[in-house]
């Protein structure tokens, strides 16, 4: 896959700092510290409503945090629109697919692509070479993608024709699509068949130990947070009980307490 | 690999793909020079009539189809036209081609002001506000009455461009089909665009169009301005081929009978907006000629109804979907 | 101003309030269970209008029973088309159900074209010929019948919302029809029953005022739009606050009426409606859906 130069450069941290987001009197955030290291992926667990969905929606610009600021690198991300987002790299994935319903796979796939736009309506009108240009590449890219993805047989179906998995798939091409910098993933295996599932994560995995971009994986299975992701963040009621390596995480006493409602006294 | 050419034909480089697409279009000009030797002056008129439609009807195809904005204003833009046209004829004795660049300024004016209270909502609320400048624009219209003519309306001068005389109806026939064909392609372009699949998220899913970076609100924006910017250059047309204009070409009905044409054709296809508004002024012809024409507005109704249940996605499309099912995929990628 | 005109400009405008809100309820319980816009809901009461006053003259029918017969006939029209349309539309897609709606208001429309003539007719008086004085303020029983109209089907609709099994069943129905079903609700009757009574809602507040305008095919499409206006604005998924809009509806207009003469209504009413959705915060239009 070509790269292309984007704004960010490099390796930069994200730092998300004293982070609250309440909504009413419910914190569905509650001072959460924690830094995101460059090409690390981070296993964000926790139990049903502990507010993971929430931290990725502060993270893509879709909620703005009642306090606490987020910086990549030095810039201060707190409050920034979606676009914004986007535009340094930072690609997120919804628990439920979200998709075009009326459009094709590719069309879907093609929307990811819409950050590396450099041409106006009028070129994309006129068809002008530089906007062609752009279009080839983008279409290579994600031809690229859909044939990593097992999507290169329905290329050409319309989304309300899929099954939920393939659906999913095809989320996380669009994300894929759009050559991430920081990937953030809402249970990207909820909801698939075995089969479709072991590829997926065998595709993750591949993506994960060529070490080129940042991730947040939420998932709810242990083992699969295991092999992807090397540290791991654990939210409860909104608070972060518990980070560093996956492993010595997930055997913490309050982690087993909180997330599989073992007490082991 | 049958995908890759699939995908690969959108661009126009598809082999056999292409040499059919050539073969449509070949076809297409040749029927569209011949019609006017082939029709009789009111038939070829009413072709006229059914451009006119065709290209507002393009306007809610990008509005509506693609972008999923319902407007109820969109026969206001097409009266905004047409009154710039008639008025700038019958008042100060304007040709075509100034009353033309005057209306497209309006319109782009007024879309431009509008779609600034539109564009962050959707749904009901966009229709109603669309429909609240609407009512303004009918209201000013009968109001207005020494410049508008009031509940009469007025009559307009046929167009006339550069010495050429529109209102000989082979003139005018070649006027419509050329904005007609230019409309078209300049949909297909859109929607076969970068900027199409902005459209498409903002209609399908807000979500996954604001993950992606598309900014919804400026999406909207500029479709509703396109939208308006056609439908005033269909006004512009009409108000000189049809001769009189009254407000009730432009009010809340005209804008639904508009929506409802597209909706027919198929709403997501430019094909669909010309299929629309074949429907809408050659229908009532025909119950006419076999001498019913008080049954149209109930047939109407219920043919609504009916493409809604039975074929909802329009009759382009159902066709469409008919002929690749015929094994034959003739038709252009939907 | 004296204190008589102010009182006889609200008295006005509470009653053309009150019918925008008449034909407003009929479109919220049918939202509630079906969650379909019913654009077809003012000429379903027409209906019920033309029935009674066609029925009169040909029959000899008092007018009561025409009325009667009327509203049967407006509530047998709507349960008819949420069977044969409505409820086949909506699974197809979100979307189509408004379009459907909008056929069915052609349809019946031209139907009543068709079978009454485009003319115009002058339908009962309704009590508008009993006239007196109170207070200074003129008022006449075809008004007050309206007043009291809207309070009595609030008053019944209270009451059987939240006091019967029925309304019960109603309600769980708006909350989710799979759920419904579940605990053991006949989803089919209570979306009959309701597509039924907001039919007949609708023939009351159509020969409400069908009283006081001259009656043709299209005399319902301005109460319609402001019902419409209400319901938007305020909420479809709501109860109080669209209905407060509605008879706030009516109020304005009779100010703006006397203020700046009947020629200021139209711009009045909806200037307020582009303000009003142009500046209110987002957090307000965003659809629920739309929460990530
Ligand atoms: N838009 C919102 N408005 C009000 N409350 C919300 C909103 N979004 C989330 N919440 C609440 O915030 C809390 C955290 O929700 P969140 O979706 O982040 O949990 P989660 O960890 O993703 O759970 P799950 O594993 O079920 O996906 C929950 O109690 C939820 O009800
Ligand atoms: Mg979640």
């Amino acid at each position: 896959m070509k790269t292309l130069e984007m704004p960010l450069k490099g390796d930069v941290t994200l730092n998300l700092e004293n982070l609250s987001v309440s909504f009413g009197g419910l914190m569905a955030l509650n001072d959460v510290t924690m830094s995101l290291k460059p090409n690390v992926w981070n296993g964000l667990i926790g139990p049903n409503g502990a507010g993971k969905t929430t931290l990725l929606n502060v993270l893509s610009g879709f909620l703005v945090p009642t306090g606490g600021s987020i910086h990549l690198g030095d810039e201060n991300m707190t409050g920034q629109s979606t676009q914004n987002w986007v535009e340094r790299g930072i690609l997120r994935g919804f628990q439920m697919p979200r998709l075009l319903e009326g459009e094709t796979v590719f069309v879907n796939i093609m929307l990811g692509r819409h950050r590396f736009l450099s041409s106006g309506l009028g070129a994309q009108i006129l068809r002008l070479p530089q906007y062609m240009a752009d279009e080839k590449r983008d279409r290579d890219a994600c031809m690229e993608i859909a044939e990593r993805l097992l999507l290169g047989d329905v290329l050409e179906e319309p989304i309300s024709n899929l099954t939920f998995g393939t659906r999913r798939l095809v989320e996380i091409a669009r994300l894929l699509a759009a050559e991430p910098k920081i990937a953030l993933f809402d249970e990207p295996a909820a909801g698939m068949d075995p089969d479709l599932r072991h590829e997926l994560v065998s595709i993750l995995a591949e993506i994960q130990s060529a070490g080129k971009i940042t991730a947040v994986l939420v998932e709810h299975d242990v083992d699969l947070v295991r092999r992807l992701c090397p540290v791991s963040h654990v939210l409860d009621a909104g608070r972060l009980i518990a980070h560093g390596a996956t492993d010595e995480v997930l055997g913490l006493q309050q982690v087993q307490q909180a997330y599989f409602g073992v007490d082991h006294d | 690999m049958f995908n890759m050419q699939s995908v690969a034909r959108s661009d126009g480089r598809g082999g056999p793909e292409n040499l059919r697409h050539m073969a449509w279009v070949t076809g297409g000009c040749l029927l569209v020079f011949a019609l006017p030797f082939i029709l009789e002056t009111y038939w070829l008129y009413l072709v006229g009539v059914t451009a006119v439609y065709a290209i507002a009807g393009l306007g809610l195809v990008i509005l509506f189809g693609f972008t999923g904005q319902l407007s109820l204003a969109h026969a206001s833009f097409f009266g905004i036209g047409a009154y710039v046209s008639a008025i700038g004829g019958v008042h100060y004795g304007l040709p075509g081609i100034v009353t033309l660049p005057i209306a497209f300024a309006i319109c782009l004016g007024a879309g431009a002001f509008v779609g600034i209270f539109a564009l962050r909502i959707s749904g009901l609320r966009f229709a109603l506000i669309t429909l609240s400048f609407g009512e303004l624009f009918y209201w000013a219209s009968v109001r207005w009455s020494d410049v508008t003519g009031g509940e009469q309306g007025l009559y307009a001068e046929p167009l006339s461009v550069m010495g050429i005389d529109f209102g000989d109806p082979i003139n005018a026939y070649f006027l419509f089909a050329a904005l007609g064909l230019l409309a078209t392609a300049l949909c297909f372009r859109l929607r076969d665009s970068s900027f199409g699949r902005a459209m498409a998220a903002t209609r399908d899913s807000e979500l996954a169009a604001r993950s992606s970076g598309v900014s919804v609100a400026r999406t909207r924006y500029i479709a509703f301005v396109i939208g308006a910017l056609f439908s005033g250059v269909a006004g512009w047309l009409f108000s000189g081929h049809v001769g009189a204009i009254s407000p009730n070409f432009f009010d809340m009905f005209a804008s639904l009978n508009m929506l409802v044409a597209v909706i027919i054709g198929g709403v997501k296809t430019p094909l669909g907006a010309w299929v629309g508004a074949a429907y809408l002024v050659f229908v009532p012809e025909l119950f006419g000629m076999a001498g019913v024409s008080n049954l149209y507005p109930i047939l109407s109704g219920a043919l609504l109804v009916l493409i809604v249940l039975v074929l909802p996605v329009g009759i382009v499309p159902a066709l469409q979907q008919a002929l690749r099912h015929l094994g034959t995929s003739r038709g252009d990628k939907q | 101003m004296t204190l008589d005109t102010a009182l006889q400009l609200t008295i006005g405008g509470l009653v053309s309030g009150s019918l925008y809100g008449l034909v407003l309820i009929g479109i919220l319980l049918i939202y509630r269970v079906s969650r379909v816009v019913n654009f077809a809901h003012g000429q379903i009461g027409m209906v019920a209008a033309m029935c009674a006053f066609f029925l009169v003259p040909h029959f000899g029918l008092p007018i009561a029973v025409a009325l009667g017969l009327g509203l049967a006939v407006a509530a047998l029209v709507s349960y008819l088309v949420d069977i044969l349309v409505i409820s086949r539309v909506t699974k197809i897609g979100s979307g189509f159900d408004l379009i459907a709606t909008l056929g069915v208001m052609m349809f019946l429309t031209a139907i009543v074209e068709l079978v009454a003539s485009p003319k115009s007719f002058k339908f009962f008086s309704l009590g508008a010929q009993i006239e007196f004085t109170f207070l200074g303020v003129y008022f006449n029983a075809n008004d007050l019948t309206v007043i009291l109209t809207l309070a009595v089907v609030l008053g019944l609709l209270a009451l059987v919302l939240n006091k019967t099994g029925l309304g019960l069943s109603i309600r769980a129905v708006a909350i989710s029809p799979e759920i419904a079903r579940t605990t053991g609700v006949n989803v089919q009757a209570v979306r009959a029953l309701v597509w039924a009574a907001g039919g007949a809602i609708a023939g009351v507040a159509a020969i409400l005022i069908a009283s006081k305008v001259t009656l043709n095919a299209f005399y319902m499409t301005p109460f319609l739009v402001k019902a419409f206006v209400a319901g938007i604005v305020g909420g479809l998924d709501r109860f109080v606050r669209p209905m407060a809009i509605a008879v706030g509806l009516g109020l304005l207009e009779s100010w703006v009426v006397y203020w700046l003469g009947a020629d200021a209504r139209i711009p009045a009413v909806f200037l307020l409606i582009i303000v009003v959705l142009g500046v209110l915060p987002s957090k307000y239009l965003q659809d629920l859906e739309q929460r990530p």
